[in-house]
């Protein structure tokens, strides 16, 4: 073989190693991608939740493009016929990719992706199961429709006879669970914040529009495993839209939503700071028997979490608090109802039925939902 | 002791081989080359066919099943809809596919639903990008992802632009990031892009290519029930099943194929251990002489082989590898003319695959080796002075061997003639054949020569000197000759096969293009008849004064066993003609059952996979999803497709069927008429922008149709050059050892009077009767395989029946070119023999 030959020989032999190299497979990486979308504000053509508002119902429970993220949050404790307890959550979140929407061609084009979480909590079998779904705003595949009033994602959906007035119907199945319930409220609805802007932190537009129906009649079905309940209870609706929730240094918020068996009710956020401390804009309401609500600032609470409850991904969620009220000389013992009532979800937080004791009395006072994130 | 005297053995042969270099060249040659056609047809199938377990199945990761339209056309997008929000089917993906050029290369793009994908796709195995490149995705008009190798090859970055050819239009695309885990993908070449994007660079607005799910048992009964009649649920391996059965022939026909080169390789490399044992004679007396045994003398052969095998064999791969590459793309282009849109995709080159070609070369090597061996281990040592011991003994042999030819041959038809419906037993039958005439071959050579020294004149003593010294050495070329004979004896048997079908192909399109200018909706591409033409057509076209009539088509699918089949409905105008040619049920009673709608017409290849015939029912369900019974009326002769057509009366087809449409218009203009004219008139009546509309002249369709199958059969052509490049080879190299195997006795001849000229005119001479005896020999050979390829390989096959047309050129060709081979060998030897030294070859004689 001349030296043209054996340079076209070694050619082909590194052409072969190549080849063969290249069918090595890459290391595998976590995907983290929706958890990217969901947090990250992308540019700033979104509007802001940077003043005071006027809300009109029920055109409000409509969807707000203009702002980047939005949900409906519902989360309820109820009750069977056997006294057996549940509880539950569903939600719906839309976020928008960009504020500048372009035409398209395509009906499956959308800037907006919506996400659904459902949870149920059956407290005396201590387990509590979720799923979530997410999918994109177009298409008919997910989205919100105002006349008749339907938000939806796949085959969950909340339904109202008009547009969008009370009494809600809530539908969603999955393989392990599934709820059909009818939401009707028994107080006004409470604008939480200052009329309804509620400030997360000093940067303005760090806030969000929010408000509330604290107290809901709820009656209808839960399903586990195949086993049907028909079940009665409260629910408690939270709505919120904005475009960026919380501040540079803040890590993230517990939240408390709390039915007194005094037929009050009290909404609490804390909102923690990188090192663990109570942030200056935790805020809240307290609505009394007939619906008149009352700021709480973050002098009038007092939390102190009591108990710990660690995941197998190591981080410690508080599982059992102390709540003290020095002004209304009022001290409850909130505890959760299952330890184990964590989202693992594209982004994870715990979120779970709690039962509410008055220090002291051994009885139960109330019922609520916790929520933590950003442990 | 013994692997010491193995290792002496060995030692002798390799100075033999250092002594004789050409001969050690070209025996690695012919088996490098035999096994490299042999691996590159392999690699080259095994690629094409990895393109078929597609990309979407990667990406789809674990989906089980999916939807498709039964008339193998788009789904409508809301049915998706429909499933996830109405019946709650969560693990669903839509899915678009559709080829796209970047700077000529075909790459295939995928369109899909990211977040569709989040609940289908394994998280380990997440193609979706680490970054969030993929919002840019959702909500960028244009934008896709593409795999490292991708970028390598386009020398691009992430954020890159990119022209691509989509459906004849030229689009600018923007890359949003890399594939995560693109090594999955690198067998196909792959752009991602998001569903809406996907639907507005193909103009599939408001469709689906199908939607990939992932369903238990349970969930595929409840989805069956739910979906509408005219969608189909299959599961994921039926689908690739599917295009794996369509194909199989093909790629048998071509392994058949480099079988046969591997066959020639062996030819020669028997040649070459032959020839090599006949100039080591002596040495092999001598090493008998010094004790060493026959059985001793058949390793030292064998293992000699071995070596040749491994070494010829890993050059081989390596010159496989390199030829599978264009082969690939011969491979792929027919696959995507003929049977379903595949790209091209990168070498897919397994292991296990090498393994074989190595083994198989050893196999043939040593099979090839074993004669000689064996001739090697009966060297008596009293021989050592005898030379012409193989003349005598070959010449002995070779009534016996033509014996077994004759029983070969006979064996070969009672095969054919046993097992009438199996490929693998017509090709086994193939192959007896060549060998069995190949065990002739060698009678026959000798009377030829025979014949033509007795025929000779007497006043050309040169050629009569030439014959005479081949008849003295058949032996030795007897099997350059019949290697050279084999081999072009392929080339004459595919190319009178090619020349038949491409006869019968004319014939037909004459007889099926009866109309003078041809309208239809098509894919985008211009590829394939799609859709349906809108309702103005017909009314439009009745009013134009030029057109004498008018017939219509319409492409649809029946479902007959589950399987899919192309249903063509018929509305004849007034024909010159049928426009069938009727293979059976050819009477004008069946013809007026057609036309009424009381039977149905099947092709040829139908009725030969399945063994149907004229009365024979077919219980079939409609692409509106209704069961219905057809009787087969006759059986038309069709090569548009090898898996078969079913063609209906637009009559009966309105009796079962609710849809009125139509896809395709001919029309038979009025004598007289201008084509070109009424082309433009016509063209003027499509809305610019609506649908898409093809106008073809009977003439394009007819050219297009004869191009496309010029493009199928062009593999065959560079398999059949392959071929012939193995075993010019061997004649070179039988030629170049027996002549410098003369030298001696050639010197004698120079010295005693005879000038380098007539030299070199004695051995062209005698080359060019070698080439001849080849040329000559390999025309009944050829015609053989070329009936066998006609009547039996190709109609079972893709059950196309054709007539035989026997082309004169092609075998005048074959001669000339056998002759033109043999002297194009000589060329070297020759000018090595007429230049040698005459003192040093005189001396020692």
């Amino acid at each position: 073989m001349n030296n043209w030959g054996w340079l076209f020989l070694i050619f082909v032999i590194g052409a072969l190693l190549w080849q063969i190299n290249q069918t090595d497979t890459n290391q595998l990486t976590q995907n983290n991608n929706v958890n990217t979308v969901l947090s990250e504000s992308l540019d700033q053509g979104f509007a802001k939740a940077d003043r005071i508002r006027t809300f009109s119902f029920p055109h409000d429970h409509y969807m707000h493009p203009k702002y980047r993220i939005e949900w409906w949050y519902i989360t309820g404790n109820l009750q069977s016929d056997t006294g057996r307890a549940f509880g539950y959550q569903i939600t719906f979140f839309r976020t928008a990719l960009t504020s500048k929407s372009q035409k398209r061609q395509s009906s499956w084009a959308s800037n907006h992706i919506w996400m659904a979480h459902l949870a149920v909590s059956d407290i005396e079998q201590q387990q509590h199961i979720h799923t979530q779904k997410i999918s994109r705003g177009a298409a008919g595949l997910a989205g919100i429709s105002q006349q008749p009033f339907k938000i939806w994602l796949d085959d969950w959906q909340i339904t109202a006879n008009s547009s969008g007035n009370f009494p809600w119907a809530i539908i969603a199945k999955d393989q392990k669970i599934s709820i059909d319930v009818t939401i009707n409220p028994l107080k006004p609805i409470v604008l939480q914040g200052d009329q309804g802007l509620s400030q997360k932190s000093s940067e303005p537009g760090n806030a969000s529009y929010y408000y509330s129906s604290t107290r809901m009649q709820t009656s209808g079905t839960i399903t586990i495993n195949n086993t049907l309940h028909q079940v009665k209870g409260l629910s408690w609706l939270d709505r919120e839209w904005s475009t960026s929730a919380l501040g540079k240094h803040q890590s993230g918020w517990d939240w408390f939503s709390l039915q007194l068996n005094t037929g009050e009710e009290l909404m609490f956020y804390r909102i923690r700071d990188k090192a663990g401390n109570s942030d200056k804009h935790s805020q809240g309401k307290w609505i009394d028997v007939n619906g008149n609500s009352t700021a709480l600032d973050s002098s009038d609470v007092i939390l102190e979490a009591l108990d710990y409850w660690q995941p197998s991904t190591g981080k410690s969620y508080p599982i059992s608090w102390r709540m003290t009220l020095p002004k209304r000389n009022k001290e409850m013992i909130i505890k959760a109802a299952i330890n184990d009532q964590l989202m693992r979800t594209t982004f994870e937080y715990w979120e779970g039925a709690v039962n509410v004791y008055n220090t002291g009395l051994n009885s139960l006072a109330g019922k609520g939902y916790l929520e933590m994130t950003g442990y | 002791m013994v692997a010491a005297s193995l290792l002496t053995q060995l030692k002798t042969s390799l100075r033999f081989f250092v002594k004789h270099p050409w001969q050690l060249w070209l025996t690695l040659l012919s088996i490098a080359l035999g096994s490299a056609v042999m691996i590159a047809v392999d690699i080259a199938n095994q690629s094409a066919r990895q393109s078929f377990s597609d990309a979407v199945d990667h990406i789809s990761g674990q989906a089980t099943h999916y939807l498709i339209a039964r008339n193998h056309q788009a789904l409508d997008d809301t049915l998706y809809t429909r499933l996830r929000v109405d019946w709650g089917f969560q693990q669903s993906m839509p899915v678009i596919e559709e080829n796209l050029v970047i700077h000529g290369i075909e790459y295939q793009l995928i369109g899909i639903d990211p977040l569709a994908m989040i609940s289908i796709e394994t998280q380990q195995s997440s193609v979706l990008p680490r970054e969030q490149n993929w919002v840019r995705l959702l909500t960028e008009p244009k934008t896709v992802l593409i795999t490292e190798q991708t970028a390598w090859q386009l020398q691009l970055n992430e954020q890159s632009t990119l022209k691509a050819m989509i459906n004849q239009r030229t689009q600018t695309l923007q890359v949003v990031g890399f594939i995560n885990n693109s090594a999955l993908f690198s067998q196909q070449q792959i752009l991602l892009a998001d569903i809406a994007t996907a639907q507005e660079l193909t103009g599939m607005i408001g469709t689906l290519d199908r939607i990939a799910l992932v369903l238990n048992t349970q969930q595929a009964d409840r989805l069956a029930s739910l979906i509408p009649e005219n969608v189909q649920l299959i599961t994921s391996s039926q689908r690739s099943n599917t295009l794996e059965q369509m194909t199989a022939a093909f790629r048998i026909n071509l392994t058949a194929m480099s079988l046969l080169a591997m066959l020639v390789g062996c030819f020669l490399v028997y040649n070459t251990m032959m020839f090599s044992v006949l100039q080591r004679r002596q040495q092999f007396a001598i090493q008998r002489m010094l004790g060493f045994t026959g059985l001793q003398i058949f390793w030292q052969m064998l293992i000699e082989a071995l070596l040749f095998a491994v070494i010829g064999g890993i050059s081989g791969i390596v010159l496989g590898i390199v030829l599978s590459k264009s082969l690939l793309q011969l491979v792929a282009r027919t696959i995507n003319d003929v049977y379903a849109e595949i790209t091209t995709g990168l070498l897919h080159i397994e292991p296990l695959l090498l393994v074989k070609g190595i083994g198989l070369t050893l196999v043939a090597v040593v099979l090839a080796t074993l004669g000689p061996a064996l001739e090697a281990a009966r060297i008596a040592p009293a021989t050592v002075h005898r030379k012409s011991q193989l003349e005598q003994s070959s010449q002995r042999l070779t009534p016996y061997l033509s014996v077994t030819g004759v029983i070969c041959m006979i064996f070969a038809l009672t095969t054919l003639y046993l097992f009438p419906r199996q490929l693998i037993a017509a090709f086994a039958a193939l192959f007896i054949l060549v060998i069995g005439y190949s065990l002739i071959m060698p009678l026959l050579i000798q009377s030829l020569v025979n014949l033509c020294s007795r025929f000779l004149p007497a006043s050309s003593s040169l050629s009569k000197m030439a014959l005479r010294g081949l008849q003295r050495s058949l032996s030795r070329t007897n099997l350059a000759i019949i290697a050279l004979a084999v081999a072009v004896s392929a080339t004459v048997g595919v190319g009178i096969m090619t020349t038949s079908f491409r006869s019968s192909l004319a014939d037909w399109l004459g007889i099926t293009l009866q109309n003078d200018l041809y309208i239809s909706s098509s894919s985008p591409d211009g590829t394939r008849v799609e859709g349906s033409l809108e309702s103005f057509w017909l009314p439009a076209l009745e009013d134009m004064p030029e057109i004498q009539a008018i017939s219509h088509s319409k492409a649809s699918h029946l479902q007959i066993n589950n399987q899919s089949i192309a249903l063509l409905i018929l509305q004849p105008g007034h024909q010159r003609s049928r426009g069938f040619h009727l293979l059976q049920g050819n009477s004008n009673r069946q013809w007026l059952r057609y036309l009424n709608g009381e039977v149905v017409l099947i092709s040829e290849p139908y009725a030969y996979h399945q063994q149907l015939g004229v009365g024979d029912a077919l219980e079939a369900i409609t692409s509106e999803g209704k069961p219905i019974t057809l009787e087969v009326g006759a059986v038309f002769q069709d090569y548009s497709s090898s898996q078969g057509m079913i063609v209906m009366h637009r009559s009966l087809y309105e009796q079962h069927w609710q849809d009125r449409s139509i896809s395709s218009i001919g029309l038979l203009l009025k004598e007289g008429a201008d084509a070109n004219q009424l082309k433009q008139q016509i063209q003027q009546l499509a809305t610019p922008g609506q649908q898409a509309v093809r106008i073809r002249y009977n003439k394009e369709i007819r050219e297009q149709s004869l191009a496309i199958f010029d493009r199928t059969f062009a593999i065959t052509d560079v398999l059949r050059l392959l071929v012939i490049l193995v075993a010019f080879v061997g004649v070179f190299s039988a030629l170049m050892v027996l002549l410098l195997e003369k030298q001696r006795e050639y010197a004698v001849l120079r010295a005693t009077g005879l000038t380098p000229v007539q030299l070199a005119q004695l051995l062209l001479i005698q080359t060019a009767i070698t080439g001849l005896l080849a040329g000559v020999l390999a025309l009944p050979l050829g015609w053989l395989m070329s009936e066998l390829l006609i009547h039996v390989i190709n109609q079972r096959s893709f059950g196309w029946s054709m007539n035989s047309v026997l082309p004169v050129s092609i075998l005048a060709q074959a001669v000339v070119l056998s002759i033109c081979a043999a002297l194009l060998a000589a060329l070297f030897p020759i000018k090595r023999l007429t230049t040698m030294s005459l003192s040093k070859n005189l001396r020692d004689l």
